[in-house]
Formats: structure tokens, C-alpha cells, sequence
């Protein structure tokens, strides 16, 4: 009888005059999401961030008392279109023909980086606030009545709600206006309606596109400052309308404007209907709670799922991108034999090393470090799984490990489960749950379905993991770790907890391995290069789409687990969905595709949020920041950085070994050629040094019984390495300066040497003042000729660091060849590492702790291999100018000592 | 209608039976009522103009496309309402007009791809045990079939790295791992030289007369239509308009005008 009784009509006309409002904001972002999504190819989850940014900056200067239509007039006329054009020149200009996970996942990078900007530049942590109404504003409080509200009949409009339909009403006839009759909005329409024509017709759509970034990103500002009178200003109130907005745009299958528009009304009329009714029929509490904050999810996984234009849109649904360019090849498959042969010998030596170090060596803080990165390491091998090998993009991996986490919570500790089976059952689970959504997530392809699973990891998150009897109320769950695990005369409990979480890790991703290169793998990459064409060999795409969502689903639900039992409790607040966005951004960028990329990605972010909650006392949620722009290093390097690094490692190698044959075979009977020099050779003295450094401290280590060495000790086992270093660039920069003719290269090092040791000379002199340490203090505690000294070598040293190699490569280029030996990039790492040094020792002088002297010790050692490397780099290139240009195409055929079937012929042959 | 002879629906005996096959796409009808049959081991040609809808039919076929009426006989049973690789399992080859090869996969990788598809041997369990290398078997046969394509130098090349030519002989490769009854063959020449069309040629010929397989082959190259194919079938705006041997089909004046251009 609940469901007969129908609400009288009065209500209804109240929930539209209250719904119609919200809507109108929905839409005004979908249309922004269509425009950016056809005119660019991007479908930029930012908006709501931009929004967000928008309702920030209008607060914030509303606060310091400015008049409200500056604010108005700043926020949303000058900073929101500023900031898309800012994002079109800066990023995703350069991203037009990229495949749609490249400008996913750096829209992503936004989505979770915008908000902690904002929030660490304009608004505070503390991220709510109340936002002016902009009802003064546009006159339309003086036209409300007396109490300040609208009356229509007997129904109460409210001034703000007005506002938003005034203006909702003026942009939507100005877009008219603009798309019907301007020529940009003419332009910008026909892109929406068909990007090939236009490309064809030559209209410049560079411009367009650049406007559709301005006019979107100006809706969602206004959008932004007209809620935020609604809600109550905070960034996740903005996700929310964020995914309404999409919703809407899903409407209209992400490519039409009225449609959008029309669908953000539906839903803020039908939201607000669906609470109506909760009321009416007196809907259970936790329901009535539950609906409301779900229910945008719900419409957008509704949306996805149901409307006929979306489903069945498997192909590639990037407007602008035809096929997605293949992967480049795996990094491994460049190895040479001897290579491959060499790692597997070492590796397991090298794992021995790793757990002995680990367990008897570090102290029990870093166990626990590393036991927790280990942890997410395994959660992270889901992506790996589902976008490395499944060439998807989920993010709702935070909802599986959520399942994962409090599936063990729950039977281990209220059910009194033993822990493993408890940890089972939430694999199980989780697999199934996976194995469930893609069913109706089979005819999602692309960007659908990738915003499916954003839809059902939000829906996860606020509906289910709130509950209490999910994840235990306020207080949470506590959970035990296996008794077997307790610890024993060898191990401690840390350490055997450790030793259990990396047994899963490795076991993991041996497996994701196995798959990878087994029959699911290969079926993955088939179904991943043509859907038809997989399909016309007999393979059974639906069957395998399901066994990529359990498998996932199943690790990922491993890595909850794991995480929920290092952590020891959970609640509702563990697995928040916006980590499965952060996920994404981060195993992606660093190599989705690989076991080590996954726990790079995993080391990666918790010593990042370690160091810079405890060490910078900053708030934790500003790695999330440098997380946001990590993805955006993604679009250079679609496989990852870990694989392009690998990659171009074994690259080096591969030339090392031509260089060697050609040497055999060019000058086994004749002089080497001139400026050639066994690169060993140079760069032994340098790594002499550390080795004095690594000698004395372990000596000192055992001998003395202490950590820490006196700071002339290690000036004199560095010193002499750097002075050779120094006096090495100088050499070869004359010699290459000879050839080169590139003088100025000279007056670039000696400027950057003075400005170093004006900069030493002040960070030892200034006294800055320290809030966070009481009382203002010298920058650099040390004497005044060592700042100025480590100045002088430091900005020489950066300087020569892009110098040597320019100096190489325009000596290649001016002899025409097709490769350059080293080139300005090379130049990166190093001056990386010298601005890492300068930092660290600016906060050494704080006063850190002993443990810390070796991590230092450790970073000692990686900036002198990266400074070993960059030498050795250089002095190749040199080698290389000297014997003729090595061509290390990636694809030339190898023999298996891992030479190409036919050297490159010398310079001087051809000519 | 030429005056060739009528097509003949539910023939007994035929490997591929299509009756009525109707396609229609928002507004156009790209298939009117199409008959096509197949004989096992026989080569047959299907040609018309651009747009007349042969692709189309070729989709249908496969079930990549669901026609709105008609049935698809195949092999003695009514696979009409099959999903693609069920009927892919039952003896359906084929290969695209726009390439359809995996990227980033090497060419060797292909072919067994195909191979355990079609065993159907593979499982993620074998996968998890680590036990899914491939075995001696499926390595003969996919050298067994770089040798006969003469793709042996290409093997481990990834396949966005060949030519069009080599190319399309990996997707023929790759259907014939799969070792079809019917292989439908979609334009395979377009975008190949003279030689490399003549190259192909050879090779299908080759494999064919040793396999007996039956072929659908969808050609513009008059050249090798003549040479390879029995009998044809020739389409315009979705309607067959002749079908019959093929010179007698070629002399056809209808088929002149709607294929060639011209009535000289
Ligand atoms: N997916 C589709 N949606 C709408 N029209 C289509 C689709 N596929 C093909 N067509 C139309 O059907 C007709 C036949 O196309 P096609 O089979 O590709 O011709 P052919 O292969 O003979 O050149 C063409 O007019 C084409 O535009
Ligand atoms: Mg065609």
C-alpha cells in the first residue's frame, strides 16, 4: 500500500520549482563537458574542480570585503576562462592526437590535484565555507518579496534558487545566440556535429577548441559560484555535481548540447523528486539518509547502463582519435639475451639481499613503511591487471579493495573467522561482485565504461562502506593479524607480518605475469587490438571481459584486505573512493603494465606522503598534488616512466655493445679515432669517492658503533671525486667547444657558477623567519664560504649538466645524422638530484634524527650513480661522435648476442 | 535482372546457405533479400561498386550485424542467430577490408592466438599454474604457417610494423589457424602493387588447393577475380544483380554498367 499512494499535486509543482534550479547547474556543466569532449577530445573530469576553484576564489575575496560584482566579475569572468585556457595552451593542446586514456587520466591528474591547490592556496584546509549569495547581486533579492522570498501562488521560491534560473536563462540564450549566429559559435557547433568535416572544410579548430575551453570552464565557474550558495562549499560537493553533470552529458551520449542540457534538468528535477517521495512514503532512515547522496551516482550508472545511444558503444569512442595507437613494445623485449640470462641470476640473490635488509636491518618504523607500500602494492596490481593487460580504465579499484578490507573485518572479527579464510572470502567476494558488474558493463566500452565504474566505486563508497554494518559506525572495526604471524626468536611481529605481505605480493604478481604472457593475457591484447577481429578467431569476448573484471576485482580485494590488516582497524573513511582516482593517476603514470611499476608507484606514494606528513609536517593530501601532475608526465610516456626508463636503459646497452663490435671490427689494427675514451675509464674516479664514503661509514659502523660521520670525513672522500668531475666538464667542454664553435656555452657555466654562489652566500647569510619553528632563523646553518663554495660548483654543475650535451648533439646534428648521442634531456636527472641535496641539506639543519643518516646515506649513493650515469652518458656520445652514428632503432632484428643482423655503416664509408 | 542464370535458394549440399538477407540502416536498405550459397571447396566471388553493401553482407554472415530478415545456413544448421565467435568456431574465416590486426602483438603471436582460440585450449587456471607457454604442437604449426605465407622474417615483428602486403597475409595466417571451412575474404588485394596482389594471389591458391577449404571473396581486381573464382556474384545498391560462371557473368551487360561504368 506504500507504493499506490501517490503524493497530492502540490507536491509535485514543489519538487520541480525546487529540482528545476539544481538542474539548470547540472546542465550548464554538461554543456561544458560536451563542448570540451567534441572540440577536443578531452572529457575533463575537472570541471567540478573548476567549479570549485571558482566558488573558492568568489569566497575568498567576497571575505576581504570586496564588492560582490568584483568578486563575481574575477571569479567567474577572469579566473575560470584564464584557467581553461591555461589548461588547452599548457596541456592538453599538446594531446590532441592522443589516445582518450592519455587525456583521461590526466583530466584525472586535475580531478584530484585542482582541489588540494585550492585548497593550500586560497581556501585553508579547512575546506567549507559559506559562499555569498549572488542574489544581491543581479537585483533579484529586491525583487523578492520581504522575507526575502519568491512567492508563486502558494509555493516558496527562494532567492538564490531564482538566481540560478535568471542565469541559467541568459547564458543558454546567449550559447544560442553565439551557436546560431556567430561564425566562432557556427565553427564550434559544426565541430561538435562532426570534427572530420570541419577538419576537412579547414576550418583552424585549434582556435575553436581553445575557445570551447574558455566558454566551458566559464560554466563551470558560474555553475561553481551558483551552487555554492546551495551547499555547503567543499570539494567533494563538487564531485557530486560533477558526476551529475556527466550523467546529464550521458544523456545525451556526451555529443549533444541540448540534450546535455535537457538531462541536467531531469535530474535535479528527479533527484529532488526521489527525496520528495522518500519523505511521502516515509522510506526507512537509512534509506531516506542513504538515497540522497547516492543518487547522482545511481543516475549516472543508470544512464550508462540503460540508455540504448550509450550502450553498444564499444568501439573507440574518442571523437577525435581514430584507432588508439598500439602500446610500444614491452621494455623486456629489448633485452639481449646475455641481459635477460644476468637478471636471472641476480634476482633472486637480490631478493635474498632484500629481505635480510629488511628484517634485520631497518628499524621497525620502516617495516612498517615498506609493509604498507607492499600492501598497496598488491591493491595496485588490480590496474595493472585491468588497464595494463585489460586496456580499460576502472575507477572503482578503491571499492574492490574496500570489499576486500571489510569483508576480513567483518569475519574475523565479528564472526570470529580465522584471519586467511576471512582474507579468502574477501578475494571471493570481490571477484564476484567484479565478475556481476561487468555484466552490465559489457556494451560499455571506453570512456563509458570507465565512468560506469567511477559511478558504482561512489555509489560503493557512500551508500554501503557508511553503513554501519559495514564498517562498524564512528568507532570502526579492529582486526588482528593472523596468530601464525605473532613472531618468534628470528623475526618479530612486524617483520614476519612483512615477510607475509611481500610472499603476497610476489605471489600476485608472478601471477599477473603468468596471465600476462598465458592464453587470458594474449586473448586480452587481441580483444584490446580489434574486438571484431578477436572475435572472428573465436574468442569469447563477453567470457573474457568477465574473467578481466573477477580477476581484477579478486586482487584487488587481496590488497584491501592486506591493507585493512596492516592498518589493523578500519572505517568508514578507509577505502574513499576518490583513492581509486588517485590509483589510477598513479600506477598509470609511473607503468601500468608492469609488476614494477605497480610497486614503484606504491614505494612512491607512501615514502611521498610520509615525508611530507612527518618530515614537512604539511598536510598529507598535498601528495596528491604531485600525484595530479605525475599523470601528466603520462601523455609523454603512455607506458609508464618506470618502463620508459627501463627501456631506455637497455637502449644504452644495446649501443654499448654495437659500439664495442664496431670497435672490434674498425680498429683492431689502426689507433682509436681522436677524443675517444673507454667511458670506464672517466667515470671510475667519480665512483671512487662514494666507495670511500660507503667504506668509512660501515667501518664506523662497526668500529665506533655509530651512524654518523664527521662532515670533514665526508668532504674528503667526496671532494676529490666532484673537483676530478669538475675538471672533467671543463676539459671536454674545450675540446667539444673546438668543434662545436658553441662559445656561449662558456659564459652559460660561469653565470650559472656566480649566480650558485650568490645564492650560497645567501642561504647562509639571510635569516628567514620560521613560523612553524618559533623564532626566525639562518637558512642554512653552515659557514659562509661552504655555502658559497657548494654554490659555486652546484649552479656550474647544472649549467654543464644541459651544456656537454647540447654540445653533442649540435655537433651531430651540423654532420646530419638522424640520431642525436646524448641530448639536453639528459641534463634533467642530475639537476633533479642537485635541487633534492640542496633541499635535503636545508632541512638536515632542522635536526632530523639518526635513523635518517641512512636514507641520506642511501640518496648519497643514487645521486652519485645518476651523476656516474650522466658522465658516462656524455662521454659515450663523445665516443660516438668519434667512431660514427649508431642507429638503435627500436625493431631492428636482433641475433642473439644481441647484435643487428648488419652494422650501420661508419660515416666516412657512405661518403 | 541479366538474363544469367537464377540463384538457386536451399541448395542441398551447400556449405554456406544464405536466404533473404535484409539489412537496413537508419533510412537505407543496404541488403535487399540477398541468396548467396556456397559449395565446400569451392572459390566464389562476390563484386559490385563501392557502397553496394558487400561488407555488409560479409557482417551479417559473421554476425556482426544482425539482419533484420533472412537466415544464414551454415554447415547444415541455421546459424542465424549465433554470436561471432560461436559461428567463427564452426568454421568461419575471414579477413578485413581495413586491416584488423592486433597491435603491439608479434606476427608469430598471432598465430597461436588463433591457434587456441579455435582448440579453444587455454584457460586462466593453466595460465595461473603458469603453464600456458606454447607447446611444441602449436609452435610447428604456427612455423608450418610462417613458412607457407613466407612471413618467417617477420615473426617476431610487431604487426603494426609491416607493410600492407605482409600485412594481409598475417590476417589470412591468422584466419587459416583457425582452419576454416569458409574463408571470406574482404577486398585482400586493395591497397597492394600489381606484384604483391600477384604474390597473394599465389599464395591463397596454394593453401587452398591443399586445404580444400571453401572461399567468399570479395575482390575489385578484375585480374585476380578471373583467376581465382568458379563462380560469381555480383551486388548493386544491396540487390544481387547477376550471378553465374564467371566470364558469363562478366559479359553480362547489366553487370558492365553497374560494375565497370560502361556498356562499350
Ligand atoms: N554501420 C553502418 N551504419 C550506417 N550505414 C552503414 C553502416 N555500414 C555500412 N553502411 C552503409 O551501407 C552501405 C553498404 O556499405 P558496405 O557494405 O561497406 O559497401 P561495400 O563493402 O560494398 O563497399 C553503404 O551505403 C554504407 O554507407
Ligand atoms: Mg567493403
Amino acid at each position: 500500500m506504500l507504493l499506490v499512494a501517490v503524493p497530492p499535486l502540490s507536491s509535485w509543482v514543489q519538487y520541480l520549482i525546487e529540482g528545476f534550479p539544481v538542474g539548470c547547474v547540472f546542465g550548464l556543466v554538461a554543456i561544458g563537458l560536451v563542448l570540451t569532449y567534441k572540440t577536443s577530445g578531452v572529457f575533463n573530469l575537472a570541471f567540478g574542480a573548476q567549479a570549485f576553484l571558482s566558488a573558492a576564489v568568489m569566497y575568498s575575496l567576497d571575505a576581504r570585503g570586496w564588492p560582490l560584482w568584483l568578486c563575481f566579475v574575477v571569479s567567474v569572468v577572469i579566473v575560470a576562462p584564464l584557467f581553461g585556457l591555461l589548461l588547452d595552451r599548457a596541456l592538453f593542446r599538446y594531446m590532441r592526437n592522443a589516445s582518450w586514456v592519455v587525456k583521461l587520466v590526466t583530466s584525472l591528474g586535475l580531478f584530484v590535484a585542482l582541489p588540494e591547490i585550492v585548497k593550500a592556496l586560497i581556501t585553508g584546509q579547512r575546506a567549507k565555507f559559506n559562499a555569498p549569495s549572488l542574489a544581491r547581486l543581479f537585483g533579484i533579492q529586491a525583487l523578492a518579496g520581504d522575507d526575502g522570498v519568491f512567492k508563486i501562488g502558494s509555493y516558496v521560491v527562494n532567492a538564490d534558487l531564482a538566481t540560478i534560473v535568471v542565469a541559467t536563462v541568459v547564458v543558454v540564450v546567449a550559447l544560442f545566440v553565439l551557436f546560431r549566429y556567430t561564425a566562432l559559435g557556427l565553427r564550434m557547433r559544426a565541430i561538435v556535429e562532426s570534427f572530420r568535416m570541419v577538419e576537412l572544410a579547414g576550418v583552424d579548430s585549434e582556435r575553436v577548441s581553445m575557445a570551447a575551453w574558455m566558454l566551458s570552464s566559464f560554466l563551470a565557474g558560474l555553475a561553481g559560484v551558483l551552487l555554492a550558495p546551495l551547499i555547503s562549499v567543499d570539494s567533494a560537493g563538487f564531485t557530486l555535481l560533477l558526476v551529475s553533470a556527466v550523467a546529464a552529458a550521458a544523456f545525451g551520449r556526451l555529443v549533444s548540447i541540448p540534450v546535455a542540457l535537457a538531462g541536467g534538468l531531469i535530474l535535479g528535477i528527479g533527484q529532488r523528486a526521489i527525496i520528495g517521495f522518500s519523505y511521502f512514503w516515509n522510506w526507512p532512515q537509512s534509506l531516506q539518509t542513504g538515497v540522497r547522496p547516492a543518487l547522482p551516482f545511481l543516475a549516472l550508472f543508470l544512464c550508462l547502463i540503460f540508455l540504448p545511444a550509450v550502450r553498444g558503444r564499444r568501439e573507440v569512442t574518442d571523437p577525435l582519435s581514430g584507432v588508439d595507437p598500439p602500446p610500444p613494445a614491452m621494455a623486456h623485449e629489448y633485452k639481449d639475451a646475455d641481459t635477460a640470462r644476468m637478471t636471472k641470476r641476480i634476482f633472486p640473490v637480490f631478493i635474498a639481499l632484500f629481505v635480510v635488509v629488511v628484517c634485520f636491518l631497518l628499524s621497525d618504523l620502516w617495516v612498517f613503511r615498506l609493509t604498507d607500500a607492499l600492501t598497496l602494492a598488491v591493491a595496485f596490481l588490480s590496474i595493472t591487471v585491468f588497464t595494463g593487460l585489460g586496456g580499460q580504465v576502472s575507477l572503482g579499484q578503491a571499492a574492490f579493495a574496500g570489499i576486500g578490507g571489510y569483508t576480513v573485518a567483518n569475519l574475523a572479527t565479528e564472526n570470529h573467522w580465522p584471519v586467511l579464510l576471512a582474507l579468502l572470502a574477501g578475494i571471493a567476494l570481490a571477484a564476484v561482485i567484479g565478475a556481476l558488474l561487468a555484466v552490465p558493463a559489457l556494451r560499455l566500452g571506453g570512456i563509458f565504461l570507465t565512468l560506469a565504474t567511477l559511478a558504482f566505486g561512489l555509489m560503493a563508497d557512500n551508500i554501503v562502506f557508511s553503513a554501519k554494518s559495514v564498517a562498524g559506525g564512528a568507532p570502526g572495526i579492529d582486526i588482528a593479524r593472523p596468530s601464525f604471524l605473532d613472531g618468534n626468536s628470528l623475526f618479530g611481529r612486524d617483520q614476519m607480518w612483512f615477510l607475509f605481505v611481500f610472499a603476497c605480493f610476489g605471489l600476485v604478481g608472478y601471477l599477473v605475469i603468468f596471465v600476462r604472457n598465458g592464453t587470458t593475457g594474449r586473448f586480452f591484447a587481441s580483444l584490446r587490438g580489434s574486438e571484431t577481429a578477436a572475435a572472428a578467431i573465436g574468442i569469447n569476448g563477453t567470457r573474457q571481459r568477465i574473467t578481466l573484471f573477477a580477476l581484477s576485482a579478486g586482487i584487488a580485494g587481496l590488497g584491501g584486505g592486506l591493507i585493512a590488516l596492516q592498518a589493523g582497524h578500519v572505517d568508514a573513511l578507509t577505502f574513499p573512493a576518490l583513492f581509486g582516482v588517485a590509483w589510477i593517476v598513479l600506477v598509470v603514470s609511473l607503468g601500468a603494465r608492469t609488476v614494477d611499476g605497480a610497486l614503484n608507484a606504491a614505494l612512491g606514494f607512501v615514502i611521498f606522503q610520509w615525508l611530507l606528513g612527518d618530515y614537512f609536517k604539511m598536510d598529507a593530501s598535498i601528495a596528491l598534488i604531485g600525484f595530479g601532475f605525475g599523470a601528466i608526465t603520462y601523455a609523454r610516456h603512455p607506458e609508464g616512466i618506470v618502463e620508459f626508463r627501463t627501456r631506455e636503459s637497455l637502449l644504452a646497452r644495446r649501443k654499448a655493445a654495437l659500439m664495442k663490435a664496431r670497435i672490434e671490427q674498425m680498429f683492431s689494427d689502426r689507433p682509436m679515432p681522436d677524443g675517444f675514451l673507454p667511458t670506464r675509464a672517466v667515470t671510475a674516479p667519480v665512483f671512487l669517492g662514494f666507495v670511500a664514503l660507503l667504506v668509512v661509514v660501515i667501518a664506523n659502523r662497526i668500529v665506533g658503533g655509530s651512524d654518523s660521520v664527521a662532515p670533514w670525513v665526508i668532504a674528503l672522500c667526496l671532494g676529490p671525486s666532484l673537483l676530478y668531475a669538475v675538471g672533467w666538464s671543463l676539459v671536454t667542454n674545450a675540446r667539444l667547444t673546438r668543434e662545436s664553435g658553441f662559445r656561449a656555452g662558456w659564459a652559460i657555466m660561469a653565470g650559472a657558477a656566480v649566480v650558485g654562489a650568490g645564492l650560497g652566500w645567501f642561504l647562509t647569510n639571510v635569516t628567514v623567519g620560521h613560523t612553524d619553528f618559533g623564532d626566525p632563523q639562518i637558512a642554512i646553518v653552515a659557514p659562509t664560504w661552504i655555502g658559497v663554495v657548494i654554490g659555486l660548483v652546484a649552479g656550474y654543475a647544472v649549467a654543464a649538466f644541459f651544456v656537454l650535451p647540447v654540445q653533442v648533439s649540435s655537433i651531430a646534428r651540423a654532420r646530419g645524422w638522424r640520431t642525436v648521442p646524448v641530448s639536453w634531456m639528459d641534463g634533467r636527472t642530475p639537476t633533479l638530484w642537485i635541487v633534492i641535496g640542496t633541499f635535503l641539506c636545508y632541512w638536515t639543519t632542522k635536526g632530523w634524527d639518526a635513523p635518517f643518516l641512512w636514507p641520506l646515506y642511501f640518496l648519497t649513493f643514487v645521486a652519485f650513480t645518476v651523476l656516474v650515469q650522466w658522465i658516462g652518458a656524455v662521454q659515450n656520445g663523445i665516443n660516438e661522435l668519434a667512431v660514427g652514428e649508431i642507429d638503435v632503432a627500436p625493431g631492428v632484428p636482433l641475433a642473439d648476442d644481441g647484435l643487428p643482423e648488419e652494422l650501420p655503416a661508419l660515416a666516412g664509408e657512405k661518403a | 535482372m541479366g538474363d544469367v542464370t537464377p540463384v538457386d535458394a536451399n541448395v542441398p549440399g551447400a556449405l554456406l546457405d544464405a536466404v533473404g538477407v535484409t539489412k537496413r540502416f537508419a533510412g537505407i536498405t543496404a541488403l535487399h533479400a540477398v541468396d548467396l550459397t556456397v559449395a565446400p571447396g569451392e572459390i566464389v566471388g562476390l563484386i559490385g561498386p563501392n557502397g553496394a553493401g558487400k561488407t555488409t553482407f560479409f557482417n551479417c554472415l559473421l554476425g556482426i550485424l544482425r539482419p533484420e530478415e533472412g537466415t544464414v545456413r551454415f554447415d547444415g544448421r541455421d546459424v542465424t542467430g549465433l554470436p561471432v565467435y560461436k559461428r567463427a568456431r564452426l568454421g568461419f574465416g575471414r579477413t578485413f577490408q581495413r586491416m584488423e590486426l592486433f597491435a603491439g602483438m608479434s606476427v608469430r603471436d598471432h598465430f597461436i592466438v588463433a591457434d587456441r582460440a579455435h582448440r579453444g585450449e587455454g584457460s586462466l587456471w593453466r595460465d595461473l599454474c603458469n603453464r600456458s607457454q606454447p607447446t611444441a604442437a602449436e609452435n610447428e604449426r604456427a612455423d608450418a604457417m610462417l613458412a607457407l605465407l613466407g612471413l618467417e622474417s617477420d615473426a617476431q615483428r610487431p604487426a603494426e610494423s609491416l607493410s600492407l602486403g605482409r600485412g594481409r597475409l598475417v590476417e589470412l595466417g591468422r584466419a587459416l589457424m583457425t582452419e576454416p571451412k569458409l574463408l571470406l575474404l574482404d577486398e585482400p588485394s586493395s591497397g597492394l602493387d600489381v606484384t604483391e596482389t600477384g604474390a597473394f594471389g599465389d599464395r591463397l591458391l596454394e593453401v587452398q588447393q591443399e586445404r580444400g577449404f571453401a572461399i567468399l571473396l570479395v575482390e575489385h581486381d578484375v585480374e585476380m577475380v578471373q583467376r581465382l573464382v568458379s563462380r560469381l556474384y555480383v551486388l548493386d545498391f544491396g540487390t544481387l544483380i547477376a550471378s553465374g560462371p564467371t566470364a558469363e557473368v562478366f559479359a553480362d551487360a547489366a553487370v558492365r554498367k553497374a560494375y565497370l561504368g560502361s556498356v562499350d
